[in-house]
């Protein structure tokens, strides 16, 4: 009976923890004939007999537990199918979910069959399995194995059906444990996640599509490239494949799913390296890399995580000689007549390649809807023919299918609209002047009016004075003033002179202003008197236009003769550069022509009998529309008091108006609505326009409920494009559970979703956003390089020579063609090795009710690791906390991407701008308090908190608080075990390094070892601490968890001396204090349970008893009793018998046999043992333990937990198939625990000619598992284990001489990470012989003789072979089950060995 | 001032008809209306030569005095578009 993997218990806890996907599945296979019931009966009970999962129950309540039991735990039902199958599965599932395991009498079972009978010939049989308990890979496995039997068991009665199971081989992979869901070790990329965009919202759990692609076209194309590049069709087809997902991830690497074939289906996670793999130059070279993905390397085990996080993927490739439709472990397809999968939890997408000329896409309705993944055919379709109408062709082609491809870049950038493309900004108001020149054109604050004419004839002074101050075409101008007439004069009057205007922000730091002054070298800055002291110092002559009134009313009122066209400046515009220097955008006449011609129409400019109010800095793009867009429709600009813009605002929004609209930043609307709370208020504006930020579902929900008749359009568009570049209208259908889209382009604007090729990105693919058309700027002032950087040919403009500006920003197409924003490029983050966008955090912060605003940062603590942290608004006074943040991100965001720290601020900092400055968000560490914590809910949880908070030397920690071992590092989670461990609660440290937070912890504690309580340990010692406090808890070292998972502990190892001369005893007490002290190995008691060895008092170390007698049975008796002592004795016993023998014995895992010619060495050293000292004294000197134990132990834990050696992996599950052990021998085994025979051989033959003996004498093939010596000089338990698997085809120094690092990465790999690597490694088939050479070299044992293995203790493994140098000669211990052979197996595998080892032995005892 | 360069070439300077530049992919053929100017190199080592050889950032038409100057006068026609005028930003 095998018990259930680690990987799968811990698999069973985090489903339960995991988001609330349905559990149940339902599968069913259409029979012909009958069902056979008792057949059915058998197969079902020989299915459970092989599988611990089918005995296993979860039980949930109170204590939630997975309980493996001898019975099965598969129900077996008859029933007759009622309706249709589909119906049957619905029902069996809703039935299934109710039975999840919460009540404490019912607990949650694995399988049920159910063999349903039809009208007519034939019959279904369905399975209902847990989702938690199972999975689908395994469940297929299950599922084929049963039909397999099942079908053996009726061919009697039965040909017909006997005939079927031709075919089919028994799944014998099924029990080494794959899990359907494979993850991603930390050393491997993130895995590929499928578009979210592609799946609706309201998706069926249980739903697949599948779909075909035929390349049969292009076949001859691939065979072609397969044979250019001298690999095989499939390498080509699974070329394509990751190819296509290359252009769907950003990522430049990352891991998805392949499935190896073969009966066991096994699949294993892939790591890609798109950058350096799939886009490489030419096909051949991209077809040849991924033929080599599969050899170098790169393949990991199913099942495998990184330690903290592990990532599902979700993508499976396979390759199928031929259709194997009617394989039922295979299928996945939902479309086979006689076939239904209800499958909640399968692969996302599976791509089947069968043989040369189909590929068979099948996709789960949660990752991709119909329509999707017929566009996913496509995109195969594309790819494949790419590549086979040219073989030559470039990997970095345009791939997209051309229906998408002219969807994309086409049909929905067709924005062609006349406009008035060659007038400048302040001809459209002249024109305007010409139409309305009493309309009012500026209401200031005071309510006082200025008609069109009165503020042009101004304008028209303006701008004759500044001409003959030297202003011309494209001369900077700045402009510094305050809201009223007068900027407005300025503004007009700057352009009309020819210049282009540079706003310059009195609220700005003067450092700004005076970079921008000195970056334009504005000779002319046109200002008010009472801000000419903010004006940086300088050569710029200031004109006054209160001062100077005087003068410009000398000036003439007429408009002045043009000098500019619309391919001229209108303004520089500065932006925060990210080397912290403001850039200046030069923004063209024409851009914004384009733009507000555009939003007379858009904004609904006639619609209001008032313009705009005056909302927002001039020295931002975003106030444009609420000055200029009025400005030439007729409309008036209505001026706020500069002081209090905001709460004038909301006083004029109350009132009755009848403005067209108001253009505001999200953060000034959500300020503006806490001033206008009650519903139905405001009903002065036709739009609102929101732009400058990304705006929250919840703010247009809002402003809906404030101001219901208003419309409210989301705008984006960045400076260097000019003002407005896309528009989403949030209508009537608008779906607050999305985040907002930024919608698609304006008039003449062209958006493109661009992979890192520039190539348009599918629907759904997040990429970078570019924009095109006229509204493109000219560039940066006085950046050529980056202008050049950021303004790029537009491949797709019909004007040749056209740029394009590449914005920076993350974004996707919505299947109906709007645009969502994903943030910055810039705020993606790398935390842990995975790339995250900040943006897509903050989008579903948003959509919690209780967050109001929400920005998440990625912060460095003081150990210097990132992690991530959320600054979060609530919409009430208390807000929520990261209890309840955390799930509701989990639901929709992998873990990487939960952030670790949550901080609820006021109000989020905002920059002049009216954007929130991130770099005013506070510590969060700084910013926590005790207050805020959550609080440890029971003693566990305390005593956990209380021990992280001691090992993080911090005050307190939260018990949600996430990723606590991340950032204590190996040392300070070992303190953590180590001080929870005083407090008597044992921790296992894998347990520890996976749960990153208290309450996780806890959790785990709780329901994995429910034994584990406060008190049970109470092996508090006191006066530990005082006896030996440098003595520090260290991990276990691989031999020892090897060791005690030995029968008896591993049972004990020692020497026995004779001494050359009489030993004084008090000496010797001396001497073996002395040893204690200096060797810590002596002083550290191992403890299989939490993973360490910690300090015992020097007192309990050691012991030395005198016996008088010297006679063999003495011996005996002293050995007898040290074994019985087991692991709780003294760690080093010696037994004084007579002067001149002594007995040494220890655990073996304390000390190895390797450590005693170092520890009798040292004893013979000492005064007064010179008896002791070996023989020849040379070899003695060889023996000194120099090693520094702790040291050393602390090095393999840390190389453990290091990413490099998780490389290895491939390596060690390459032929780890099981082997065939030595038959059990049914008639009479002698029914002891071990029997043994011990040889001495002539001469030293080496280990690999031992081994390739016994390979043979066993059959021809063993899995091993080989015990080496350590590193020199230590004393300890620190040998070297590893498993191997030998055959006759390979001799066993070539097998062992693969092996990464001669074996000694597999104890850490298997025992220290505690993570699924271990897991995985655990599952493995077990060695069924143990070979040990670890003992040293006989020279260096002088008088003493190694004590042989106790007979009692039964062998580590079934077969075990022990050698041991002695004197010129080998000693061989051959130790078998005796509850499985008989003494006469033993015999006769002996000698054939011998035979096959060709040498003469000499049997002693 | 010499740029180090280092890596592979990845890009190449592109220049349209306005003289405007940019980078564009090594290799790829430059979109119409672009042509390539020099040898490929890092993406760096490009910008370095574009900071250094594009020193008036105006398109060709305004540099040489192409710039359609907009006639104001459009809807009254009693206003004279005049050429427009080099350098005056200085």
């Amino acid at each position: 009976m095998k018990p259930l993997s680690p990987a799968r218990t811990q698999r069973a806890f985090e489903a339960l923890a995991g988001e609330g996907r349905p559990h149940h599945n339902v599968s069913a296979v259409r029979l012909p004939g009958r069902p056979v019931l008792p057949a059915l009966e058998a197969s079902v009970a020989e299915l459970a007999a092989r599988h611990p999962e089918l005995r296993t129950t979860l039980h949930l309540g109170a204590e939630p537990a997975l309980v493996t039991a001898d019975e099965r735990a598969v129900e077996l039902v008859l029933a007759e199918l009622p309706d249709d199958i589909a119906a049957f599965a619905a029902r069996e599932r809703e039935r299934g979910q109710e039975q999840d395991g919460q009540r404490d009498d019912e607990p949650a079972r694995p399988l049920r069959i159910t063999a349903l009978t039809t009208a007519d010939a034939g019959w279904w049989l369905a399975s209902t399995w847990s989702g938690v308990l199972l999975d689908d890979e395994l469940h297929r496995g299950m599922i084929s194995e049963l039909l397999t039997r099942y079908r053996v068991l009726t061919a009697d009665a039965d040909p017909d059906q006997a005939g079927a199971t031709a075919g089919t081989a028994p799944l014998s992979g099924a029990d080494t444990a794959q899990d359907g869901l494979l993850a991603t070790v930390g050393s491997l990329p993130p895995a590929f996640a499928l578009l979210a965009a592609w799946a609706r919202r309201d998706h069926d759990a249980g739903l697949r599509h599948s779909t075909t692609v035929d390349l049969g076209d292009v076949a001859a194309g691939l065979r072609a490239l397969a044979a250019q590049a001298d690999v095989r069709l499939a390498s080509v087809l699974h070329a394509v494949h990751l190819r296509v997902l290359s252009t769907l991830t950003p990522e430049t690497s990352f891991t998805t799913g392949i499935d190896l074939g073969g009966s066991a289906g096994l699949a294993r996670a892939l790591a890609v390296d798109a950058e350096g793999h799939v886009t490489l130059p030419d096909w051949t070279a991209l077809v040849r890399a991924v033929d080599g993905l599969t050899a170098s390397g790169q393949v990991c085990p199913p099942g495998l995580a990184g330690s903290a996080e592990w990532t599902p993927v979700d993508v499976v490739f396979r390759h199928r000689a031929e259709d194997d439709a009617d394989d039922v472990a295979e299928g996945v397809a939902a479309d086979a007549a006689d076939r239904f999968d209800l499958v909640a939890d399968g692969f996302g997408l599976a791509v089947t390649a069968i043989g040369a000329t189909t590929l068979r896409l099948s996709a789960a309705d949660r990752a991709a809807d119909r329509a999707a993944l017929e566009r996913l055919a496509g995109l195969y379709r594309a790819v494949a023919a790419a590549m086979a109408h040219d073989p030559a062709g470039r990997a970095d082609a345009d791939l997209l299918p051309a229906p998408e491809r002219e969807l994309v870049v086409d049909t929905w950038n067709d924005t062609r609209a006349g406009y008035r493309d060659d007038l400048c900004v302040h001809q459209l108001f002249e024109q305007q002047v010409r139409r309305t020149p009493d309309h009012v054109a500026v209401v200031d604050a005071e309510g006082g009016t200025v008609s069109y004419r009165a503020l042009n004839e101004r304008a028209n002074q303006l701008a004759h004075h500044l001409r003959d101050l030297g202003v011309g075409t494209e001369t900077f101008v700045g402009i510094c003033v305050e809201h009223s007439v007068e900027m407005l004069v300025g503004l007009l009057g700057i352009l009309k002179a020819g210049g282009a205007y540079v706003p310059l922000d009195a609220e700005h730091p003067a450092d700004r202003l005076a970079c921008i002054v000195e970056d334009t070298a504005a000779p002319v800055v046109v200002t008010v008197s009472g801000l000419v002291d903010v004006l940086p110092p300088g050569e710029a002559l200031a004109v006054q236009l209160d001062r100077d009134a005087e003068l410009l009313a000398t000036r003439p009122t007429t408009d002045p003769i043009p000098l500019t066209g619309p391919h001229n400046l209108i303004y520089a515009m500065f932006t925060s550069g990210s080397t912290g220097r403001p850039k200046g955008v030069l923004v063209t006449h024409r851009g914004v022509v384009n733009y507000l011609d555009w939003a007379v129409e858009g904004y609904g400019l006639p619609v209001g009998s008032q313009g705009a109010p005056m909302l927002g800095s001039i020295a931002f793009d975003l106030s444009v529309p609420n000055f200029f867009l009025p400005l030439i429709g007729g409309k008036d600009v209505t001026l706020l008091p500069t002081d209090r813009a905001l709460d004038a605002l909301a006083e004029r929004l109350r009132e009755p108006g009848d403005f067209s609209l108001l253009k505001i930043t999200p953060a000034h609307l959500d300020v503006l609505r806490s001033q206008l709370p009650e519903p139905d208020s405001v009903h002065s504006v036709h739009t609102f326009v929101v732009g400058a930020d990304e705006v929250k579902p919840e703010t247009v929900m809002a402003w809906r409920r404030v101001a219901p008749g208003a419309r409210i359009i989301n705008e984006y568009g960045p400076t260097e494009t000019v003002v407005g570049c896309s528009v989403y209208e949030a209508g009537p259908d608008f779906d607050p559970s999305a985040p907002v889209p930024i919608g698609h382009p304006i008039a003449n604007t062209q958006m493109y979703v661009l992979d890192r090729f520039l190539n348009p990105a599918p629907i759904g693919a997040v990429g970078e956003l570019f924009i095109g058309g006229d509204g493109v700027t000219r560039g940066y002032l006085h950046r050529p390089g980056l202008t050049a950087e950021k303004f790029v040919p537009d491949p797709f403009h019909p004007v040749p020579g056209s740029r394009m500006y590449r914005t920076g920003d993350l974004a996707r197409f919505r299947p109906d063609g709007d645009i969502d924003f994903l943030g910055r490029i810039d705020h993606q983050v790398k935390v842990r090795g995975y790339r995250i966008e900040l943006g897509e955090i903050e989008a579903r912060l948003l959509l919690h009710p209780r967050v109001s605003e929400a920005v998440v940062a990625a912060r460095t603590d003081a150990h210097g690791d990132r992690y991530l942290a959320a600054y979060v608004v609530g919409t009430d006074e208390d807000g929520p906390g990261a209890a309840e943040l955390r799930p509701f991100l989990a639901e929709a965001l992998p873990g990487y991407m939960v952030p670790a720290e949550y901080v609820l601020l006021p109000a989020l900092p905002l920059s002049t701008a009216g954007k929130v400055d991130r770099r005013l968000l506070p510590d969060p560490a700084a910013d926590r308090s005790g207050a805020e914590l959550t609080a440890p809910g029971t003693p566990v949880e305390e005593t956990l908190a209380q021990a992280w908070a001691e090992a993080l030397g911090v005050p307190a920690v939260g018990v949600d608080q996430e990723g606590l071992p991340a950032r204590a590092g190996l040392a300070g989670t070992l303190r953590m075990v180590e001080l929870a461990r005083r407090s008597g609660l044992r921790v296992p440290l894998g347990a520890a390094f996976r749960h990153g937070s208290v309450a996780d912890l806890a959790a785990v504690l709780a329901a994995v070892l429910p034994s584990v309580g406060l008190g049970d340990l109470g092996a508090k010692r006191p006066g530990d601490e005082a006896d030996a406090p440098e003595a520090a808890a260290l991990p276990l070292t691989p031999a020892q968890h090897a060791v005690l998972a030995e029968p008896a502990a591993g049972g004990c190892t020692g020497v026995l001396v004779e001494a050359a001369a009489p030993l004084d005893p008090e000496a010797l007490a001396e001497a073996l204090r002395a040893l204690v002290t200096r060797h810590p190995a002596l002083r550290l008691r191992p403890d299989a349970e939490s993973g360490l060895q910690h300090p015992v008092a020097e007192r309990e170390a050691w012991s030395l008893t005198a016996v008088e007698v010297a006679a063999e049975e003495a011996v005996k008796a002293a050995r007898a009793e040290t074994e019985a002592r087991g692991t709780s004795g003294p760690l080093l016993q010696a037994v004084l018998l007579g002067r001149t023998r002594l007995l040494l014995t220890a655990p073996r895992h304390t000390v190895d046999e390797p450590s005693w010619p170092l520890l009798l060495a040292e004893l013979g050293l000492a005064e007064g043992l010179s008896g002791l000292a070996p023989a020849e004294r040379s070899s003695a000197e060889g023996s000194v333990a120099t090693g520094d134990y702790p040291g050393q132990v602390r090095a393999l834990a840390e190389r453990a937990c290091g990413e490099e050696i998780v490389g290895q992996l491939p390596s060690w599950l390459a032929d780890a198939g099981p082997v065939v052990p030595l038959p059990p021998d049914d008639a009479r085994p002698a029914g002891v625990p071990v029997l043994s025979r011990t040889l001495t051989l002539d001469g030293a033959p080496s280990d690999a000619e031992l081994l390739d003996a016994l390979t043979r004498a066993l059959g021809g093939a063993a899995r091993v598992e080989v015990t080496r010596p350590g590193p020199l000089g230590h004393v300890g338990c620190l040998t070297t284990r590893f498993p191997v698997t030998l055959t006759t085809t390979e001799s066993a120094a070539e097998t062992l001489g693969r092996l990464p690092e001669g074996g000694r990465d597999h104890g850490p790999l298997l025992h220290l990470r505690g993570d699924r690597v271990s897991a995985v490694l655990a599952a493995l088939p077990a060695p069924t012989v143990a070979f040990d050479a670890s003992a040293p070299a006989a020279s260096l044992w002088g008088a003493a003789e190694l004590l042989g293995p106790d007979t009692a203790r039964p062998p580590a493994r079934p077969v075990e072979l022990v050698r041991r140098p002695r004197a010129g000669r080998t000693e061989l211990i051959w130790r078998i089950d005796g509850t499985r052979w008989a003494a006469t197996t033993l015999d006769a595998l002996v000698d054939r060995f011998l035979a096959e080892l060709g040498v003469n032995a000499q049997p002693v005892r | 001032m010499m740029h180090e360069q280092t890596g592979p070439a990845t890009h190449a300077v592109v220049v349209n008809e306005a003289e405007q530049y940019s980078v564009w992919p090594a290799g790829r053929r430059p979109p119409a209306g672009w042509r390539q100017v020099g040898a490929p190199g890092t993406r760096e080592h490009c910008l370095g030569v574009i900071s250094r050889s594009w020193t008036d950032m105006r398109p060709l038409s305004l540099r040489e005095g192409r710039g359609d100057v907009a006639s104001a006068g459009t809807g009254t026609g009693t206003e004279q578009a005049v050429r427009v005028e080099q350098g005056s930003a200085a």
